[in-house]
């Protein structure tokens, strides 16, 4: 080994270094100082005069005391409700994909699921659009169906905006899903019938807490985006399914109020933050208990 | 249980198709109560085929399976009185000692859940793990961890165990070990054991009948003794050890075993001893034998081995490689073998 290891270490990881800092770690910097200022009148910003009084009289801390609780809520139980429903629309996919289905069919499958990745997401969410407007797919088949006599008023509300974020969120949860399933050994479930357990007692007592890994990474992979998404809300929803993603794009785009915007930005990184803590501890105890 | 039938697993003429390959191609077999009964043979003989359709991890394609005198044939394996202790013991990694000992115990609805507790302690006294409770599968060695897979199954109290390749996951040194603890802990219970095994030390040490398999047939049933001593086929001859096929006049075959043979450099005293002259080809010393490759006149390949019942110290070796010799044996020991090859 080299006399200096260190040293040399740290030149070989400049390049990264260089590429986080110019592209990641200076605009967070620019836009957590941009949070602490005042917009202007003309939309630009406010000048500082006094730095210190400035400080001491907690007037940089205006941004984050302004309060859309009630889109911050929204945002938040509109993300828990995707993860929860994705959850449980992507294990059964996941369980069928890993443990029941033939391995030679197994890749196209798999395919089948990722293959939506090779569309843009925004024409995808505007493919939703086409499907759920009054004279979309959706009302044509239910009509002729004679199943409703009037077209249903499925899009521009919260249940357009539920749909299309469960739609693009699900290849996250089953993806990882599928990893930990595929890994299970499957000695382990023959050997719970062996010992006496039913199908369904099988699955709760060692399929779910041996696939708790997989579970974790996949609501963590939903969970996040879903927090922060615009495209799916701003296309879908109405005037009331407005998202946190929303009013900070609008912060940006429209209202030109970008202390405000970035001061949202930052809050909801720290609501994320917080959760890849939580996610970090649980690996690093799952680590120490289970090794397979 | 009723006392009248002393068998314990019966199988009759059970077949196993997948696709195109017969696994198992109508085997019978009675296996009788509290007896130590191997299924012996080569991998893809279609043992574990069987032991997996006692245990109803399989479905057999055609036959029938009892186990107590009782139809089990399509039984879910969570519903027979078999259970299984798998090859790599398939421990449960998220849970403890106890509770993978545990895991059975609530299905059993005539187990109160109040002596659950006192169970899991009993069964894990009797494999010597008391005080490892707490334990997770992956702070185990792996003889403990086959202990934990016999205490969860034999807490069940099964009427038939059921083990893959028992000693195969485990150090050499181990095996003599867990052996001779196999042999004590099925002779205090008294259930039925049936295990599969491609050893046949294993088939030989352990059990009091082996069933030897071949192609997804049975080729002999017996004793240790009997189908190491009397092979019934060429195949189960070759299976449990190294033989030695003559053919005599007639065209019969026969085989001696390489311990019942004597090498000698003149003709031996012994009247009744059929010899036949040989070429010593080689010489390998064992330490606790001597094992000696020797070609017949017709270039017949035997093998010999001999304790060294003396030091070759004191009594310096009189046969070397290149030389001649005599091969003889009582012909007791000649095993007589019909030949009935087949594919």
């Amino acid at each position: 080994m080299s006399a200096r290891p260190d040293r040399r270490a740290w030149a070989l990881l400049l390049p990264t270094w260089l590429v986080l800092g110019i592209f990641f770690l200076a605009p967070l910097a620019l836009t957590l100082v941009l949070s602490f200022r005042q917009r202007g009148v003309y939309g630009g910003l406010e000048p500082v005069r006094d730095l210190g009084g400035y400080i001491t009289s907690g007037a940089f801390l205006g941004n984050y005391a302004r309060s859309y609780l009630g889109i911050g809520w929204r945002s938040l139980w509109m993300a828990l409700l995707t993860t929860v429903l994705t959850l449980a629309i992507g294990y059964p996919v996941a369980y069928a994909l890993a443990l029941c289905v033939p391995p030679r069919r197994k890749d196209l499958l798999l395919g089948l699921v990722i293959v939506p990745f090779w569309t843009s997401f925004l024409i995808r969410t505007y493919a939703w659009m086409f499907l759920l407007r009054t004279e979309g797919l959706v009302n044509h088949v239910l009509l002729g169906a004679g199943l409703v006599d009037r077209p249903l008023e499925i899009l521009y509300n919260q249940l357009a905006v539920m749909i299309g974020l469960v739609y693009g969120e699900r290849p996250f949860m089953i993806l990882p899903l599928y990893a930990s399933l595929e890994k299970l050994d499957r000695t382990l479930l023959e050997a719970a019938a062996d010992l006496g357990a039913g199908r369904a007692s099988a699955f709760w007592r060692v399929t779910v807490p041996l696939t708790a890994p997989g579970i974790a990474a996949g609501i963590v992979l939903v969970f996040i985006p879903s927090l922060g998404q615009f495209v799916v809300s701003d296309l879908l929803g109405g005037a009331r399914s407005m998202l946190l993603g929303n009013l900070i794009q609008n912060q940006f785009a429209v209202a030109r109020n970008h202390p405000f915007g970035a001061a949202l930005a930052f809050e909801l990184m720290a609501a994320v933050l917080l959760l890849l803590l939580a996610y970090a501890l649980y690996i690093k105890r799952k680590g120490e208990e289970v090794r397979l | 249980m009723n006392g009248q039938s002393l068998s314990s697993v019966e199988i009759l003429e059970i077949t196993k198709r997948f696709g195109e390959v017969t696994a198992v191609d109508a085997v019978s077999l009675d296996i009788r109560r509290g007896e130590l009964f191997a299924l012996l043979g080569p991998s893809g003989c279609g043992k574990t085929t069987l032991l997996r359709m006692i245990g109803g991890l399989e479905v057999p394609s055609a036959g029938t399976i009892r186990i107590g005198g009782v139809d089990v044939t399509r039984v879910p394996p969570h519903r027979r009185p078999a259970h299984m202790v798998f090859q790599q013991y398939a421990l449960f990694p998220h849970l403890t000692v106890a509770e993978n000992v545990a895991f059975g115990l609530r299905y059993k609805a005539d187990v109160p859940r109040a002596t659950h507790a006192g169970k899991v302690a009993e069964a894990l006294s009797l494999v010597r793990l008391t005080g490892l409770e707490k334990r997770l599968p992956h702070q185990l060695s792996g003889g403990q961890r086959q202990r934990v897979a016999l205490a969860r199954a034999l807490v069940l109290e099964p009427q038939v165990l059921l083990l893959d390749e028992p000693l195969a996951a485990l150090d050499p040194q181990l095996r003599e070990e867990v052996q001779v603890e196999l042999k004590h802990l099925q002779r205090t219970l008294g259930i039925t054991f049936l295990f599969v095994t491609h050893d046949r030390e294993e088939a030989l040490g352990l059990s009091d009948r082996v069933a030897v398999m071949r192609q997804g047939k049975v080729e002999q049933v017996g004793t240790p003794a009997e189908v190491f001593e009397r092979p019934a086929t060429r195949f189960a001859a070759e299976f449990l050890g190294a033989a030695n096929f003559f053919t005599a006049e007639d065209g019969a075959s026969f085989l001696v075993r390489p311990e019942k043979l004597r090498l000698r450099a003149g003709l031996t005293e012994d009247p009744w001893m059929a010899a036949v002259p040989v070429t010593v080809e080689e010489r390998i010393y064992q330490g606790v034998g001597t094992t000696w490759i020797v070609r017949g006149l017709a270039g017949e390949r035997f093998v010999v081995w001999e304790q060294n019942t003396a030091s070759v110290f004191d009594e310096p070796p009189v046969l070397h490689p290149g030389g001649s010799a005599f091969l003889s044996w009582n012909p007791r020991h000649a095993v007589w073998i019909k030949e009935e090859e087949r594919e």
